[in-house]
């Protein structure tokens, strides 16, 4: 071996890189060439000395007892974190996340019939308050009973009966000059009749026409020969619609009962823990109470918004306590 | 139980005295490794911590064809570059701290006058941090530490022959600062 050849292959040498064959042919070069033997020797004590850098770093004694406190600390998390994460699930299976709650409500019939329920209380309320209910809302319904219109005008400017109905309406907020003006004679009738139909049209956009609807229902199923509806009392009308919003707030009173009757056989049927069934009990109780305050109320008000709207809220909480229950 | 190998089913099921065998058979050249990577000893010793711990949260994860020390000392040079990352971010391009050779114990200046000239130590301390970080990384093991290509290939993920030529060149770059010394 050449020493070119031999000095290439020293530092894999000194590092004991090799194979042995080589290792061999290096070794018996060395054996016979100072120059690359002291070549060795530089290589060799250049390594000692950067091993030598290292010697003296070592861990310390408390090493390892400080790396347990930390693994301890760590175990010690994970374990508070299995214990969160064991109760969020249950939780959450006990109150599923809103999609899923969305679902599994929504599979339930008692649910959606409460739904539909809600749905009928507001339109309820809603009619009750167009109606007015024998409150003074906006006073409309008590200017309608002081100035009734007669019923020779009604018939003069009937027909379309959306119109002469919603004349009453009109009537409930014309000035008292379209009033006179009507009263004064059939000459100026027919001027005056587009333009209290242009009245009319606005004042049922403003109110809803809500009461024009309910006397143009009646009229339908009267037959056009009714002069009762025709001559359109609107006291007569007022007192229907509370009597209708009065039949409805019934009728959804007793789907409330059913879907009522409903969720509790579906939570009848559900195991849950005595506590929990304690709270609910207590809400039930609380709840049971407050809707029959609201009955009272509704039985000597017939017709007052405000007493519907509370009676239907409680009967409505009372769903509400049901289905929370009946998810356990 | 002789080696850190079989220490290791005893370790995944949560025994702590294994992982202890682990850590002592293994630390002292996490720590050099480290020591080598950062050249600070306080550094380093709270990197080796940070090594061992997620050892022992990845214990799990270790492959059985691999070696645990090289396993080990991947990573830790995962947790060195992170360090190093950081303290870039935060101190600008680093220089490895000087005062860590300053501040050695007397004790350990004792100890350091036997093995090594504290003056050729700080010269190789700093020619150490001059080198790049592969270069610096590959020199640790290769040179400081003396692993085989393979093993250092398998820490690194570098190819051998990258590995040679980095160790070449590392050794060219510290032998010229280190001449006068030797």
């Amino acid at each position: 071996m050449r020493c070119e050849e031999n000095q290439e292959m020293l530092e894999a040498y000194v590092e004991g890189e090799l194979d042995e064959g080589a290792q061999a042919r290096v070794a018996s070069h060395l054996s016979t060439c100072g120059v690359c033997a002291g070549l060795q020797h530089q290589l060799e004590r250049e390594l000692n000395l950067f091993s030598l850098y290292l010697l003296d770093v070592n861990p310390s004694a408390s090493a390892w007892d400080a790396l347990r406190v930390k693994i301890d600390q760590e175990k010690a998390a994970e374990q508070a974190s299995a214990i969160t994460t064991t109760a969020f699930a249950a939780a959450t299976t006990a109150r599923p996340p809103l999609w899923a709650a969305f679902q599994r409500a929504f599979s339930s019939p008692s649910f959606a019939l409460a739904c539909s329920l809600l749905i009928v209380a507001c339109a309820i309320v809603y009619v009750l308050s167009r109606a007015g209910g024998g409150t003074n809302v906006g006073g409309e319904n008590d200017v309608a009973r002081l100035v009734p219109a007669t019923p020779a005008i009604v018939e003069k400017l009937a027909p379309p009966v959306e119109e002469k109905t919603a004349r009453h309406q009109t009537a409930t907020g014309a000035t008292g000059a379209t009033r006179r003006n009507s009263i004064a004679g059939a000459s100026t009738t027919s001027a005056r009749s587009e333009d209290d139909s242009q009245r009319v049209t606005s004042r049922r956009m403003r109110s809803g026409a809500v009461v024009s609807r309910s006397v143009t229902k009646r009229r339908t199923a009267a037959g056009p020969g009714d002069s009762r509806l025709e001559d359109g009392d609107p006291d007569e009308a007022v007192s229907d619609d509370v009597a209708s919003g009065d039949a409805l707030l019934h009728k959804a009173e007793q789907q409330y009962q059913a879907a009522i009757a409903k969720l509790k056989l579906d939570a009848a049927r559900r195991r849950i823990e005595p506590d929990v069934l304690a709270q609910f009990e207590k809400s039930l109780v609380a709840v049971n109470s407050t809707i029959a305050r609201t009955q009272r109320a509704v039985r000597e008000h017939p017709g007052d918004l405000t007493a519907a709207q509370y009676m239907l809220a409680a009967y409505s909480k009372k769903v509400d306590v049901l289905i929370e229950m009946t998810r356990h | 139980m002789n080696s850190s190998e079989d220490s290791l089913a005893p370790a995944r099921g949560g025994d702590e005295d294994a992982f202890r065998l682990i850590f002592e058979q293994n630390s002292r050249f996490i720590m050099r490794f480290i020591y080598g990577m950062v050249g600070e000893r306080e550094q380093a010793a709270e990197l080796m911590q940070e090594t061992f711990l997620r050892a022992y949260r990845n214990i799990n994860s270790f492959q059985p064809n691999t070696k645990l020390s090289t396993w080990l000392c991947a990573i830790a040079k995962n947790v060195v570059r992170e360090s190093l990352r950081a303290r870039r971010r935060e101190h600008g391009n680093l220089q490895l701290d000087d005062d860590a050779v300053a501040e050695l114990s007397d004790a350990e200046r004792l100890l350091d006058e036997l093995v090594l000239d504290e003056e050729l130590r700080r010269v190789i301390h700093d020619a150490l941090a001059e080198l790049s970080e592969d270069k610096r990384l590959v020199f640790t093991l290769k040179i400081l530490q003396q692993r085989s290509y393979e093993e250092i290939a398998e820490i690194t993920g570098f190819s051998v022959a990258k590995l040679k030529s980095d160790v070449h060149r590392a050794k060219i770059e510290m032998r010229e600062r280190i001449r006068p010394y030797l």
